[in-house]
């Protein structure tokens, strides 16, 4: 009787806090996480989870935070659907990203922000059409407001270098392991209501050049990338007192880069797949010339993308583009090389 | 019955033979089939009792089937049933005939029959007490063995033996073992069979053996006829004649002597005498010949031959099929009928059952009896070999309206030439006649109803009363009236026959009646309306006891007075919605106009007063429905063509009993240039549920589309009009606002579920609305946010 009496008293408050609280099943919790970040990676249909190389490496996978080089300084807007003008939503990335000894470390700020979204009243309850009609035609509040959803990424990666010694030692293959993580602060705020989390993400990419492993030359650099996302499923607490979960996401990513001398370039393949409600499918392709000029394209799930990029001593621009039957995605990001930069200085 | 291998097949048509069903006994026609090395091959018995004349008629039936040597003896017997049973059937043993009769043995035998004949001839045919019999007997197979069986008048064997053919024939005398009888011979080579009879006698005389030339006779020959006549003792006739009596009718049921000729004859040989004259043969005419010789007083008569020539036409009132089948001639046809235009007429169809084609046969029309004082009309008519024809009959005389037996004859005159069969020229039919000749202007029907016609150009109407019509008042509060005196209510069935001017009805009604007294000024004339199936008011009114009204159309009409004074209801909705003042509408607009009445509505054109712009709608416009499963709830449409701008309309129907429903009172707009508005979701942010707003302008649309996306471009939900799917137009089906294409406001309700059913988190969603209209595709996109 007391043990049930002091199990009462303990689980109380308990079942006073969960109960303050909806949590239900609701999907789509978290949606602005998935879009994808970068000119460069959506160019290539967001098949970049095995390449993970630039400043929206975090994204894709954190372990490529430490592959993704020092002292880079990333930013991109992106018009989400419907033209440049005035888009359904506008979606920015700002980023740095560090190499301290040996572990690279990152800091991101994606910001989705849809704004003058129509504020009207309620007229479910009306029974009759006829009603509904007059008061939905004669409705002229104009009323507008915003959401404003808000990641910051803080991610900690580190490679591991190791050589692979196939048993009868005829070879060996040096291989490159990058592992991560991301630490994700959400906040979202929805008209007058907010919403915040916190997430884990974490990562690895395995990744070996052809040369090694078949003992020729310039046959190609291969990557592959596992990463979770969402780890546990991330909690967002809303001012409702609801609560949602955004569903983890498995990212596994395929590439390979092959040099093609004769027209001066390397072409990268990617695939991509991400398991988040339903499996989605990205393919990707990269020509780049001298690393100077890039083309792109790609397909991402069942809309297709083109890209181009240039790069000059410390400055990246990528340019992408998203048909989607929402209206087109218009995107440009950009990458500053904060030591070269200083160095010039 | 001794004959081994040689086993008979026996009918025996009469009492019991056949009774297999005794447990105790066995029957004689049993035990002629059980008995070993004798008895018969099979035996076609009666298992009860037998009926005389039944009996021979089922025998009469089988005969023509049963030397068919290709049938088996079950088939005989079926068909022979049939026949018996299609043509007997009116007697009351006709069913027990064909059941009590039986085959006993095996249905599958087919009986074999000599295949030739062979010509047996007995020098004479009349013995004297001392004379041989010498047989002589000519063969088409010459060279086998002829088994003779000699046997006295009831065909008892007498003698049996054989003799050999060498070259086609053989002979024998012996001493007859009888005083009259029959010589049969059965010749075989083992390959080929042939059988033969004559017949002897001692003393008494012998006619017959008639012969023909020639022996097939054609319509248009001449026939000369011979026979032989023998007389005891050798004694020549002082004279022979030949009777030939002439009949009409192939079929034999039912023969018209059409004269009898008596031919004198000369002797042409031995024994043998030749009419001196021919007889000229008649197509379709049965000739029935025989030979009489007188000699010293006595008078010797011979047996009958039949002759029979085809070839003449058969108009027939009754189709072949069952002129076949039907054995009485007293034929009910329902394609007896009257018709009626400008003068009355009865129709019929008369068919040619003979391949010659029948010309100018005569068809006369009599009512209640078959008696030329009875003949109402009668007409010529021609109709070709194995045809029919349609033929209409003036018919001349005034009948009194009522129902009456009506006969159709087809005769035959000097015009026509001869009917093959007499037997199937006559049919009847129950008919009513109903038809009201305007002599005067007035013309009084019975006592207490007459009719007086609107201009003298009514000549002649359809008019019953009383009917055999009963049709059902649906009305529940409907109250019919009898006139004075009937005992039936009031139901006349009025046909004006191309009759432009109308015809007024007067009907006496016994007013003493309290009730109908009281409700004397509701009395009025009903028409019953084919597409509702209920009556409904015409009019009328009382002058004194006669109620007098107007028969303005053709149709079934009633008295009586309704309780009912109710108001229609009526309500009217466009293209699918609820109808709002000021709606938009297309300039080509449906308005669907539904008429409610407890009693019925009445949808005839007086009672449905629809007007747009002031202006009245024809009644061709207005579009009712070629069914009307319930007449208290009708729809009917309008689909006008309209100007663009302002317009008004009012709609106002009257139930069967004359009640006025209140006039329906609308405005709307036609506006002619497409456009859609769209008026976004309401509310916004949502919690539980939104819907998304839009209006059509103009022209309605193909197909309207309402996607939602999550803020990544993940398609969640879509919502689809028209479309197969329940789950695509299920966000329609909530607001209830019409066809989600036609012109005007329309709602699309989301609950906030994804396509899988599931909620959706707090965020921002984007919809994409499409509308396609003529091939092309108008996008519309925006933004739904959800908070809960």
């Amino acid at each position: 009787m007391i043990m049930k009496i002091k199990f009462l008293k303990v689980l109380f408050p308990l079942f006073l806090f969960f109960s303050l609280a909806y949590s239900d099943n609701s999907k789509y919790a978290g949606e602005f996480l998935r879009i994808p970040i970068g000119a460069r990676a959506l160019g290539m249909g967001g098949a970049f989870i095995a390449i993970a190389n630039d400043g929206s490496s975090f994204y894709y996978n954190p372990a490529g935070v430490a592959i993704s080089g020092s002292g880079i300084l990333s930013f991109m807007y992106s018009s989400q659907f419907g033209g440049i003008t005035s888009p359904l939503a506008s979606f920015f990335h700002l980023g740095f990203i560090q190499n301290v000894q040996n572990l690279g470390i990152a800091v991101n700020w994606v910001r989705l922000s849809v704004e003058d979204i129509p504020l009207t009243p309620d007229f479910t309850s009306v029974q009759t059409p006829v009603d509904r009609e007059n008061l939905v035609k004669s409705y002229t509040g104009g009323g507008l407001f915003n959401d404003i959803e808000d990641a910051f990424y803080f991610s900690f990666s580190r490679e591991f270098r190791f050589n692979i010694n196939f048993g009868w030692s005829r070879y060996r293959v040096p291989v490159s392991m990058p592992i991560g993580m991301n630490f994700k602060l959400l906040n979202q705020k929805l008209g007058s209501e907010r919403g915040t989390g916190f997430g884990l993400d974490i990562g690895v990419m395995f990744r070996f050049s052809m040369d090694d492993f078949l003992q020729s030359e310039n046959i190609g650099d291969v990557s592959i990338s596992l990463a979770l996302k969402d780890l546990g499923k991330t909690r967002i607490a809303w001012s409702t007192r609801r609560e949602h979960f955004v569903e983890s996401t498995i990212m596994f990513g395929l590439a390979y880069t092959l040099p093609v001398n004769f027209i001066s370039g390397k072409v990268t393949v990617a695939y991509g797949s991400q398991n988040s409600y339903l499996t989605d499918r990205l393919y990707g392709f990269e020509y780049s010339y001298r690393d100077l000029l890039f083309v792109r394209f790609g397909k991402s799930a069942e809309n297709l993308t083109l890209g181009a990029g240039v790069k000059i001593d410390f400055l990246a621009v990528d340019y992408a583009f998203l048909a989607h039957d929402l209206g087109a995605v218009h995107r440009i990001s950009g990458s500053l090389t904060i030591e070269k930069i200083l160095k010039k200085l | 019955m001794m004959n081994k291998n040689k086993y008979p097949f026996v009918t025996s048509m009469t009492c019991f033979s056949g009774a297999f069903d005794y447990p105790q006994k066995t029957a004689l026609g049993v035990n002629l089939v059980i008995e070993k090395e004798k008895g018969a091959i099979g035996v076609f018995a009666s298992s009860g009792l037998g009926w005389l004349l039944n009996d021979y008629f089922m025998i009469l039936s089988i005969f023509p089937y049963m030397f068919d040597p290709n049938k088996s003896i079950g088939e005989i017997i079926t068909l022979g049933k049939a026949k018996y049973y299609s043509n007997y059937f009116f007697w009351p043993q006709a069913k027990s005939m064909v059941y009590q009769y039986n085959l006993i043995g095996d249905p599958a035998i087919k009986l074999p029959f000599p295949e030739d004949k062979a010509i047996v001839n007995i020098e004479r045919k009349i013995l004297s007490a001392t004379d041989s019999l010498k047989i002589q007997i000519q063969s088409q197979i010459s060279s086998g063995t002829a088994s003779l069986i000699i046997s006295d008048s009831i065909h008892v064997l007498r003698n049996e033996f054989s003799i050999p053919i060498q070259n086609g024939r053989g002979s024998i005398t012996i001493r007859p073992p009888t005083r009259s009888g029959f010589v049969k011979a059965f010749i075989s080579d083992n390959q080929r069979t042939e059988s033969g009879f004559s017949s002897f006698r001692i003393g008494g005389a012998f006619v017959g053996d008639y012969s023909f030339v020639p022996d097939n006779p054609k319509p248009g020959d001449s026939l000369s006829l011979s026979g032989r006549v023998e007389i005891e003792n050798q004694i020549l006739p002082d004279s022979v004649k030949f009777v030939v009596y002439r009949y009409k009718s192939r079929s034999g049921r039912f023969d018209f002597l059409l004269g009898r000729d008596t031919l004198a004859c000369e002797g042409g040989g031995t024994n043998v005498y030749r009419a001196v004259k021919k007889i000229p043969i008649l197509a379709g005419t049965r000739y029935l010949i025989h030979m009489i010789a007188y000699s010293t007083g006595k008078v010797f008569v011979g047996d009958w031959k039949e002759i029979i020539v085809k070839g003449l036409p058969d108009p027939s009132l009754i189709p072949q099929q069952l002129s076949q089948f039907q054995g009485s001639i007293y034929l009910k046809s329902q394609n007896l009928k009257f018709i009626a235009d400008s003068t009355i007429k009865l129709s019929l169809k008369v068919y040619n059952l003979s391949d010659v084609d029948a010309n100018n046969f005569k068809i006369k029309i009599y009512h209640s009896f078959r008696d030329e004082n009875y003949l109402i009309g009668q007409t010529r008519f021609s109709v070709r070999g194995n045809s029919f024809a349609d033929v209409v009959v003036p018919i001349d005389k005034d009948l009194n309206i009522g129902t009456y037996t009506i006969y159709a004859v087809v005769e035959s005159d000097s015009l026509s030439g001869d009917d093959l069969d007499y037997s199937n020229n006559l049919v009847y039919n129950m008919l009513t006649y109903g038809f009201v000749k305007f002599n005067s202007d007035s013309i009084s029907i019975t006592q207490n109803i007459s009719l007086k016609r609107g201009s003298e150009s009514v000549s002649l109407i359809a008019f019953e009363y009383p009917t055999a019509v009963q049709l059902s008042y649906v009305a529940n509060n409907f109250y019919p009236v009898r006139p004075l005196g009937e005992q039936r209510n009031f139901i006349v069935k009025y046909d004006a026959l191309n009759n432009n001017s109308e015809v007024k009805i007067f009907v006496k009604i016994d007013l003493s009646d309290q009730n109908l007294n009281q409700n004397k000024d509701r009395i009025k004339l009903y028409q019953y309306d084919d597409k509702t199936r209920i009556f409904r008011l015409k009019g009328g009114s009382f002058v004194g006891e006669w109620f007098q009204a107007s028969l303005s159309e053709s149709g079934i009409y009633t008295l009586g007075f309704s309780n009912d004074a109710k108001a229609p209801r009526i309500e009217v909705t466009v293209e699918g919605q609820s109808f709002r003042d000021g709606a938009h509408v297309s300039a080509n607009p449906v308005f669907s106009i539904l008429i409610e009445d407890d009693e019925g509505v009445d949808i005839s054109k007086e009672s449905l007063r629809f007007k747009i712009d002031g202006r009245d709608v024809r009644y061709s416009d207005i579009t009712i429905p070629d069914t009307i499963s319930n007449p208290k709830n009708v729809f009917v449409k309008l689909n006008p063509k309209l100007t663009e701008g302002e317009h008004s309309g009012s709609f106002s129907a009257r139930d069967v009993n004359g009640n006025w429903s209140d006039e329906v009172r609308i405005s709307f707009k036609v506006v002619s240039n497409f456009d859609i508005k769209i008026y976004g979701n309401f509310p916004n942010p949502f919690s539980d549920r939104t819907f998304f707003a839009y209006e059509i302008f103009g022209a309605p649309v193909e197909e309207v589309e309402f996607k939602i996306y999550t803020v990544a471009g993940r398609l969640i939900q879509n919502f689809k009009f028209p479309s197969n799917d329940p789950r695509e137009i299920y966000g329609f089906q909530i607001g209830g606002t019409g066809i989600p294409t036609a012109i005007g406001y329309h709602e699309i309700w989301w609950d906030g579920t994804d396509r899988d059913g599931i909620e959706v988190a707090n965020g921002v969603y984007f919809y994409k609305f499409s509308v396609k209209r003529e091939g092309k595709i108008q996008n519309f996109t925006g933004k739904i946010a959800r908070v809960r």
